[in-house]
């Protein structure tokens, strides 16, 4: 756990209130104190104390690193501490629950994968927590495609060549991934089915093991994020047969999408995302929202998130919040149709 | 590579690692590397972390140096708390908290230290040689180890470290057997399966090595010091801190085996400090003990010398695949990939060519930092030492204090804190019997990834077993661990028809 130290000063506004409040002194009349004051005023109040994200990942991992990038600019922003508390226990399900059960007041959030809003619902039969009911979602923090890479040695050179020999021999291709249920495994199993061919699932932990056995010529192909891969490609060891974005990546231009491919409907993204639990309040949200928003588009943001290969995806709250649903039905097919468990 | 364009390349690395800023970084990563390890539980990973606004900051070459240097310095820290109060921040400590507290409890703490911190330099030096030198070369072995020879090698590792000891084979096997049980408390990664649970969602992710490790080494120590009232032997006099002569003819040795053990493990990815220490403790068991030396376990400098320069050499290596093929081999080396990442740097083989001022600065950088470090750690050796002075009852609260501390900070978990408790007292109960409770930590640690190395061996052959022996390495190597159980197996019944020897 660490204090990302604020900046700047803390706005006057609620500077003065936190004078106030100290005046007061005991927590009773803290409360009290906030219990008769205007909603409006509250809000404005807010942050009026340090703000912990509680993040469903490992220091140092993906979804980590993008995550103290921002809390240190909310923090400076919001001129309040915003402490990192990882909780990757049990594939990050154990932040979640924390925060799905904490109370709604804007200084408890949460930092997950899509993983822990969009497909822990359909693998894990007690989850402990509902997405939907459960929270209120801010934003996603990064967006990044897939890329379908083969050993640079291997005899396929284009997608259909790679479908054409999984056909061929139902069964005999292998494809290695980074664990059960993660955003590449879930996106392969869509490709099995939208290319209707038998490939057998190889799974490894987190890390870049499942490509060094592709390097290395343990398994036929995988999928991977763009940054984990693009320098194997450029160094030749690996070749890149399809993009799973809408459009091609600025990383890898000449890379064809799955969709141009011969599978137009075939779209698949991972991402991370920041929510509150649900019931709180609004003003609060957009207020992250719009900080957070500022953040991503300054000339800084925009240069991290393009070193790590993403789009920002800063859609708005409710937009965010239409497109979980809308994922958890296609996403929640595939996991159905394939089976995936991952307790 | 040529010899000439190799001692280019390093003069090039030792002028961009001699810079003002980057001594800088390399000195504040190295210190807070050493202070982080000698607090047991807060890992090289999570100090890592922490730093990430400041690597947002900071440009490529100097984050990357600092971020290296907190990396082996804990690894040094972290053998200064296994000697002292038989807390191993980490897994690589445990083989030097068996002989390293041994001698610290005959007041011969100093000698350990210094040992500890000499053999891990000289280990550090020729690690970050063989890195500059060899890098290439070696990062194709680092990719020839698939699932078949990743389950050999390990195989051959677990049996040759628990049967090579002398003593008890049946108790250390036994033991080694629990840990490899108690690694089966997890998810399983084939199937996505929760295992042995008990419905406990903080169990889905396995039992972790370091609260084992400090149930059953740091928190047992207390109870079982304070259940002898041990409070006289911990100020046993004082020795020199500096190492006599005959100490020096002892250890030189070990550390050379130590350090060429570390180089060869050091490529397996994940766990090769920790099995390199293991395997280099096991190594100077069949050593036998020179005249008035006590036996390995008992104090011996050598089991402290061999398994420090194991680990260290281990260490370094395993910057190759991270380096030359931008594949980390563990967290720790994730975390610097990360840290690429964020810099605009593809991490991948090409960071060689593209950005050679990095990859030699930084390959300089961890020999600068590893004089640091000595420079930094034999002072303080003194200071160490001194703290055992502190009465027990006031040294036993203190410990068991930055355990709970340490096992909380792990994930946040007041479970683990709990876990680690449990542990303790599972270790005080063991170690009655008469246990001796490193193979513990090594099932616990290896038997996960045997099974998981087996299973996907056998899911890519599709059953066939036959897949385990159709390379040469694998083959050699479970050959090898066949051999291994037979001989020791024959000379063990031979000399238990003779009168027991020992």
């Amino acid at each position: 756990m660490n204090h990302t130290a604020p900046r700047a000063p803390a706005s006057s506004a609620s500077f003065q209130r936190r004078r106030l409040l100290c005046g007061l002194g005991t927590g009773t009349a803290l409360v009290a104190f906030g219990a008769v004051t205007p909603a409006r005023a509250q809000e404005a109040a807010w942050p009026s104390r340090p703000i912990t994200v509680v993040v469903a990942d490992g220091p140092g991992g993906v979804l980590d690193v993008r995550t103290r990038w921002l809390t240190e600019r909310l923090a400076r922003e919001l001129g309040q501490p915003v402490i990192v508390d990882n909780r990757p226990a049990a594939g990050g399900r154990m932040a979640l629950q924390a925060v799905a059960r904490s109370t709604p007041d804007g200084y408890t959030l949460v930092a997950t994968n899509m993983a822990g809003l969009v497909f822990s619902p359909f693998m894990i039969d007690k989850l402990g927590y509902d997405p939907i009911k459960d929270f209120t979602p801010i934003t996603r923090h990064g967006v990044g495609s897939f890329v379908l890479v083969v050993d640079a040695n291997s005899s396929y050179r284009s997608l259909a060549e790679l479908v054409a020999a999984a056909k061929a021999r139902p069964g005999a291709l292998s494809f290695s991934t980074p664990g059960i249920g993660t955003p590449p495994h879930v996106a392969l199993e869509f490709f099995k089915r939208a290319a209707a061919i038998d490939v057998l699932a190889v799974h490894y932990r987190s890390g870049p093991q499942f490509i060094t056995d592709l390097i290395g010529g343990q398994v036929s192909f995988s999928l991977s994020g763009v940054a984990g891969v693009v320098g194997h490609v450029r160094a030749g060891r690996l070749r890149a047969l399809a993009f799973t974005g809408r459009e091609r990546s600025a990383q890898l231009p000449d890379v064809p999408t799955v969709a141009e491919s011969g599978y137009p409907q075939y779209v698949a993204q991972g991402w991370t995302a920041i929510a509150a639990p649900a019931g709180t309040p609004r003003a609060v949200i957009d207020r992250i929202y719009t900080t957070a928003l500022k953040a991503m588009s300054s000339a800084e943001g925009r240069k991290l998130l393009a070193d790590m290969s993403l789009d920002p995806g800063m859609e708005p709250p409710d937009t965010f919040a239409a497109l979980i649903r809308s994922e958890a039905a296609q996403w929640g097919a595939v996991i159905k149709a394939a089976n995936i468990k991952a307790e | 590579m040529e010899v000439g364009t190799a001692l280019a390349h390093l003069a090039l690395g030792l002028q961009v690692a001699l810079s003002w800023q980057n001594l800088a970084a390399a000195l504040a990563g190295a210190t807070l590397g050493t202070l982080i390890g000698v607090l047991p539980g807060l890992g090289p990973v999570a100090t890592m972390a922490m730093l990430l606004p400041t690597v947002y900051a900071m440009d490529a070459i100097p984050a990357l140096i600092m971020l290296a240097g907190i990396f082996y310095g804990a690894q040094y820290g972290g053998s200064t708390t296994a000697i002292l109060i038989n807390v191993p921040g980490e897994a690589s400590a445990v083989m030097t908290a068996q002989d390293g507290h041994a001698l610290a409890r005959q007041g011969r703490a100093g000698t350990a230290l210094t040992v500890a911190a000499l053999g891990s330099f000289f280990a550090g030096t020729v690690g970050t040689l063989v890195v500059g030198l060899l890098a290439t070369p070696l990062a194709q072995v680092a990719l020839a180890f698939g699932p078949r020879e990743n389950f050999a090698l390990l195989v051959f590792g677990l049996v040759s470290s628990v049967i090579l000891v002398r003593g008890a084979l049946v108790k250390g096997l036994a033991v080694m057997v629990l840990g490899v049980l108690l690694g089966q408390v997890n998810t399983d990664r084939i199937s996505g399966v929760a295992r042995y649970s008990l419905g406990l969602v903080e169990l889905t992710d396995g039992i972790g090595v370091v609260v084992v490790a400090m149930g059953v080494f740091g928190i047992a120590e207390v109870i079982f010091s304070l259940h002898e009232r041990r409070s006289d032997a911990q100020a046993a006099p004082i020795h020199g801190l500096w190492p006599t002569r005959d100490d020096w003819a002892a250890a030189w040795p070990a550390v050379l085996r130590g350090t060429t053990l570390g180089l060869l493990l050091g490529l397996k990815p994940g766990s090769g400090p920790m099995l390199a220490s293991f395997m280099a403790h096991a190594l100077e068991k069949r050593y036998p003990p020179r005249p008035g030396e006590p036996a390995l376990g008992d104090g011996n400098l050598r089991g402290v010398a061999a398994p420090e320069s194991a680990n260290n050499a281990a260490a370094q290596v395993s910057f190759i695949p991270m380096l030359t093929l931008g594949l980390p081999p563990g967290p720790v080396m994730a975390m610097m990939v990360a840290a690429m990442t964020i810099k605009g740097i593809a991490p991948g083989p090409q960071v060689m060519t593209a950005n050679p001022d990095l990859f030699w600065g930084l390959i300089a950088s961890m020999w600068v930092g590893n004089l640091m470090l000595l420079v930094l750690n034999l002072p303080l050796v003194g200071l160490w030492v001194r703290l055992l002075r502190v009465p027990y009852r006031l040294l036993a609260p203190a410990i068991l204090a930055f355990c709970c501390i340490g096992l909380y900070t792990l994930n946040n978990m007041g479970f683990e804190v709990v876990l680690g408790a449990l542990f303790g007292a599972f270790g005080v109960v063991l170690r009655r019997l008469g246990n001796d409770l490193a193979p513990l930590i090594l099932g616990l640690v290896l038997g996960p990834a045997i099974e998981e190395n087996l299973r996907r061996s056998l899911l890519l052959a599709h059953g066939d077993w036959a897949t385990l022996w159709s390379r040469p390495l694998p083959a050699l190597l479970l050959a090898a661990t066949v051999l291994l159980v037979v001989g020791v197996a024959c000379s063990r019944a031979r000399s238990a028809r003779a009168p027991a020897v020992g």
